[in-house]
């Protein structure tokens, strides 16, 4: 059973994979690595990781996904006309790939007992315990990372807004 | 069975991701190939975690994700400053870097 989801899970992977090899458009690419994302997350559910699986929905498909639509929707040049089809273009393949998640959510929580048989649950009480304990030190660097790197996205556009 | 099927799952995404970077042209695929490297990345960190029963391994992904997103942020504002100085975004035209520079 186990196995089965797995292997389903990799022929998602491997389909939005070599959707983002061939299409053209990057909001298309976006919406594929989305999918494969979302797999990702299940996929770190059933490796007994529930706090990572709702990080990776909340952190990449909420946030960094986001941040690419709006790189892409900044860079796209206007005033491209294009002819309107009945449907979008790139429909078809993602929707596909979300009905197979959804397969696979189904037979996970289709009968929950015999998941985890090897693999241990370790849930956010100890990986919270874990980060701020031993890891402290390591948290309070990401952190000061993180505001460099807000100082220096503004220094690029700061630098934008001197030279116009 | 199941870890090594997950292993499997890592090397499939490392291999889209280093052909991403290596055959597409347009920078937004490139750092898609890098968040996918990534990902490969977090997927090993947690396999670990999930043999040895440790939390350790969910914290290096938290940290991943945490570095992963720095990067992609400072590499989009990169990425649109690009747009804007040399008016494209595909590889080919980070080639005439140096001739913007000197003008």
């Amino acid at each position: 059973m186990m196995i089965l989801l797995i292997l389903l899970l990799l022929l998602i992977i491997l389909m939005s994979g070599a959707a983002l090899l061939v299409v053209n458009d990057p909001m298309h690419g976006a919406v594929n690595l989305g999918i494969s994302l979302l797999a990702l997350s299940i996929l770190f559910l059933l490796l007994g990781a529930p706090f990572v699986a709702a990080l990776e929905v909340m952190l990449y498909v909420g946030a960094i996904l986001v941040l690419f639509l709006f790189a892409i929707m900044l860079l796209r040049s206007p005033l491209k006309v294009r002819e309107e089809a009945r449907w979008r273009r790139g429909f078809w393949w993602p929707a596909v790939l979300v009905v197979l998640l959804t397969v696979v959510l189904i037979l996970l929580f289709g009968q929950r007992p015999d998941l985890q048989v090897t693999i241990q649950e370790i849930g956010p009480a100890s990986v919270g315990r874990a980060l701020f304990g031993p890891y402290l030190w390591l948290t309070e660097a990401v952190a000061l990372l993180l505001f460099a790197i807000i100082a220096a996205v503004l220094a690029i556009h700061r630098r934008d807004a001197h030279d116009t | 069975m199941t870890l090594e099927l997950t292993l499997v799952i890592a090397a499939l995404l490392f291999v889209v991701g280093v052909a991403l970077i290596l055959l597409r042209r347009n920078l937004i695929f490139l750092l898609l190939g890098i968040e996918l490297l990534f990902n490969a990345a977090m997927v090993i960190a947690l396999a670990g975690g999930a043999r040895w029963h440790s939390a350790t391994g969910q914290v290096l992904v938290v940290f991943m994700m945490a570095l992963s997103g720095a990067a992609l942020a400072l590499t989009l504002a990169l990425l649109l400053r690009v747009k804007h100085e040399l008016g494209g975004d595909s590889v080919d035209d980070l080639r005439l870097l140096r001739e913007e520079v000197d003008e």
